[in-house]
């Protein structure tokens, strides 16, 4: 019973939490900007007035570009499974740590194709910066969880962020350092202020 | 046991069959070679399906010398020449369509011929018991592959790399003749298998596995591979790079890490894993900044070559502390990578071949927007490019996992603090070389396969049925070599490391589940893709900024692309960029701009280069002893004779 109620709330989530922290995100920034800030159920309107368009896609562009935001979806779907971030997450086989780095990879390597399909400049010198940050930010990630892993003597990420019982000060200091590198790759990864400004993306279609 | 001998000997006879019906001209039609080297690589697959788990020795009454020429097939072998076969099976069906590759008929027949020659000195490689057998078919090999890399040898560029191909494969040879001929002194023995690594017999193997290095094309004697790969016809590239750089690597395994009875120095360790990592991180940074299509593709080599090495370095490592499960993870995981980089790196060789057919030029410079002719070729790539940038579900992923994994395992093993960073540094770098590949893919089929034409190609050609059946086996193989469970990797590899490593249960370490990981993800791209492609789309050109028409000239180009890459390396590629403006008010109305970038290779201008001047003025001095006079050479018998005597006088 309490399987089937933990499977519930967890696709709960995973339909609700991914636009309500969009909607949060653009809050914040707007409180940040002196704005009031459209409504948190803004994303959720634009989702269902965007699946009511029909596409328009480039003359130029090939299958891969029809292909690309499905591999996407895709990859992340399958690390909502792989990547513990819940406590009530159904346990599935296979939450290993270069799997997770690589399933990112896979999607960032079909955005960029996408974006150099279409033929257009601005896409490809998108496509290139998208790597060249990538490059300096992914060998950062795999060191950070490298070093909780050997931490935790496992690359399964379950046994990992399994917190151990030791507290001791060169622990503390571990997981606040790959924390701190974690945040900052994600900073990268979701191309969020420091390193990018998402309202300025226009360029990637 | 007489099957597949067999087997094996028709597979042989029909190589042979096939050299002198080209020589004679008999019946040297492409159809027919093709359909040769199809035969017999299925014989060869079938030798191995029938051979698995047990010892085929094969005595020849030929004697030369010392030793008879004998041949030895274990699972070791089996492993690679299962590998050759399906390359040499591919290469066929490949070869079947490409009809109307226009050649003389001259050059058709060394082609083929030293293409029979080349796949069969390679099998007898793989099978050789003894080092006289090995380096009799090693040159044969060498030859021949040097021969088929100028087949187009009214090109400069063609007889330049096979020049540089065979001073590289020269001084590889001379290497192992050192070291084979000083092992010979220490234990009396030609045969593999009486050779062992002790105190006394380090210095040959060091010097045998220099030669192997050379010939593997590993940091910093790779340069070869760059030239030979661009100059070869695809098919010969992809047997250079699948197969044969391979074999290096497989008398690596067998001399250094099988056939110790001790543990090996560290020494041999730490060599291979500094190369390996510096070959790895050296190719993926070359290879991104390649215009040539084939040229990226043979530094990509390098890179994987490194990565296998890393694999093997780590195995020794094990080996030396003893640390059984490690050895056991990596030797797994280097030997998959071997055949996984073979199947992945035909199927882009032989996808880069029908794009150089189709265009007649494979300068990325010049290409562009093929993906709407060629959707299978680019759909054959893209998968190629996905496993060699070790993303999931393709095969490329599953081995590279296996190196991370026998990385980590061997960082929990170790203690010293140099180890530890050695292994960080190790991994640090896999996941640079992971992103540096995709970086280079996404630049080779943005460029190649999508966007628009740069230049004005050729009509392309309807290509041929079996060629791209050919392509499609190759990518369903790196597609179900990435979802198959690695218990069938373990249980199929596992014999080749049990003998040094003894058993070891690894189902709690690698039980990564690539099975259903694969299929679900293949299955939910399969599902979402049927529920959004029926959608309405509209057709319209891409967004102009309001200006008229893209033309080809306004997308990137592969220098640009990768030209932040590059700034950032620049030392290391020596990448200069230099931007000329000229015009009365340069600032705002620019007339002319002229903007160019430079890369020197610093191992070629700085390394090389100053070596081979240094032979060059060593050898005009040497040269001098040949006075054209005839009273000189008889004073230099003169001195020859007293030498002898005086020898046999002491003696």
């Amino acid at each position: 019973m309490n399987t089937v109620s933990d499977a519930i709330l967890f696709l709960v989530c995973l339909l609700l939490l991914p636009l309500t922290t969009i909607g949060i995100i653009r809050k914040v920034k707007a409180w940040f900007q002196n704005r009031c800030g459209p409504s948190l159920l803004q994303p959720f309107f634009n989702l269902s007035k965007l699946m009511q368009k029909d596409e328009t896609v480039s003359k130029k562009a090939t299958f891969i570009f029809r292909v690309a935001p499905i591999v996407n979806l895709c990859s992340v779907l399958l690390l909502a499974f792989l990547v513990p971030w819940l406590s009530f997450k159904p346990t599935v086989p296979g939450e290993d740590l270069i799997l997770v780095v690589y399933l990112l990879a896979l999607g960032r390597f079909f955005t960029m194709l996408a974006a150099v399909d279409t033929g257009s400049s601005f896409g490809a010198f998108a496509a290139s910066r998208e790597g060249t940050i990538s490059l300096l930010a992914e060998p950062a990630l795999i060191l950070s969880l490298a070093a909780l892993s050997l931490h935790g003597q496992s690359t399964n990420l379950e046994t990992v962020f399994a917190f151990s019982q030791t507290r001791s000060l060169a622990i503390a200091a571990l997981w606040s350092l790959s924390g701190l590198a974690l945040f900052i790759f994600s900073m990268v990864e979701l191309s969020r202020m420091p390193v990018d400004d998402p309202t300025t993306h226009l360029e990637l279609t | 046991m007489n099957l597949c001998l067999l087997s094996l000997q028709s597979a042989t006879s029909l190589l042979l069959i096939g050299v002198l019906g080209t020589v004679t001209k008999w019946r040297s039609n492409q159809v027919g070679n093709s359909l040769i080297l199809l035969l017999s690589g299925l014989l060869g697959l079938f030798t191995i399906v029938s051979t698995w788990g047990s010892d085929l020795r094969i005595h020849t009454p030929i004697n030369i010398g010392m030793t008879a020429i004998d041949f030895h097939i274990d699972e070791l072998a089996c492993v690679f020449l299962c590998l050759l076969s399906a390359i040499t099976f591919c290469i066929g069906l490949y070869s079947l369509g490409q009809e109307k590759a226009a050649r003389s008929s001259a050059q058709t027949t060394t082609y083929w011929s030293c293409l029979f020659f080349f796949v069969l000195s390679m099998g007898a490689v793989i099978g050789a018991a003894n080092a006289i057998t090995f380096l009799l078919f090693w040159e044969v090999m060498s030859i021949a592959s040097g021969l088929l890399v100028c087949s187009d040898w009214e090109s400069k560029n063609a007889r330049k790399a096979a020049l540089i191909y065979l001073g590289a494969t020269r001084i590889a040879t001379v290497f192992l003749y050192a070291g084979f001929l000083w092992l010979y002194c220490a234990t009396k023995s030609w045969e593999f298998a009486d050779w062992h690594i002790s105190a006394a017999t380090s210095a040959p193997f060091l010097l045998v596995m220099l030669g192997l290095f050379i010939k593997a094309g590993a940091w910093p004697f790779h340069i070869w591979l760059p030239y030979a790969h661009p100059a070869a016809p695809s098919p010969v590239s992809a047997l250079m790079s699948g197969v044969m750089i391979k074999l290096a690597i497989y008398v690596f395994i067998r001399l250094l890490i099988l056939d110790s009875n001790i543990a090996p120095p560290l020494l041999f360790s730490y060599i291979t894993i500094g190369i390996g990592t510096i070959s790895a991180f050296w190719g993926a940074l070359f290879s991104l900044v390649q215009q040539d299509l084939k040229r990226l593709l043979a530094y990509s080599s390098v890179e994987n070559i490194g990565i296998i090495l890393i694999g093997l370095g780590l195995c020794l490592f094990c080996l030396s502390h003893h640390f059984a499960l490690g050895a056991y993870i990596s030797l797994t995981a280097a030997l998959l990578h071997i055949f996984n980089h073979g199947v992945f790196k035909t199927l882009l060789f032989l996808s880069a071949g029908t794009v150089d057919s189709a265009c007649h030029t494979h300068d990325m410079e010049r290409l562009g927007g093929l993906g709407k002719v060629m959707p299978i070729t680019t759909c054959a790539f893209l998968i190629g490019s996905l496993s060699n940038c070790a993303l999931p579900p393709m095969n490329g992923f599953s081995s590279k996992w296996l190196i991370y994994q026998s990385l980590f395992q061997t960082l929990l093993h170790s203690r010293s603090y140099i180890d530890i960073v050695l292994m960080l540094a190790c991994i640090m770098t896999l996941a640079m070389v992971g992103t540096l590949a995709a970086i280079t893919f996404v630049k080779a089929i943005g460029t190649t396969f999508l966007g628009t034409p740069r230049s004005r190609l050729p009509q392309i050609s309807e290509y041929s049925l079996p060629s791209l059946l050919s392509l499609g086996f190759l990518a369903s193989a790196c597609i179900f070599l990435g979802v198959t469970p690695f218990d069938v990797f373990f249980l199929a590899l596992g014999p080749i490391a049990t003998p040094v490593t003894g058993a070891v249960a690894v189902t709690n370490v690698a039980s990564l589940p690539l099975f259903p990981v694969g299929s679900i993800l293949l299955l939910l791209l399969f599902l979402l893709a049927a529920f959004f492609t029926d959608r309405d789309t509209r057709r319209e050109s891409t967004w102009d900024c309001g200006f008229g028409e893209l033309t080809a000239r306004m997308q990137i180009n592969p220098e640009s692309f990768v030209t932040p890459i590059a700034h950032i390396f620049r030392h290391v590629l020596q990448f200069n960029t230099s931007i000329q403006v000229e015009g009365k008010d340069r600032r705002h109305f620019p007339e002319r701009i002229n903007s160019e970038t430079t890369m020197t290779s610093l191992l070629e201008s700085r390394v090389y280069l100053p070596a081979i001047k240094l032979v060059k003025i060593l050898s005009r001095h040497i040269a001098s002893l040949q006075a054209g006079s005839i009273h000189v050479y008889l004073f230099y018998i003169l001195i020859a004779m007293i030498t002898l005597l005086v020898a046999g006088v002491r003696a």
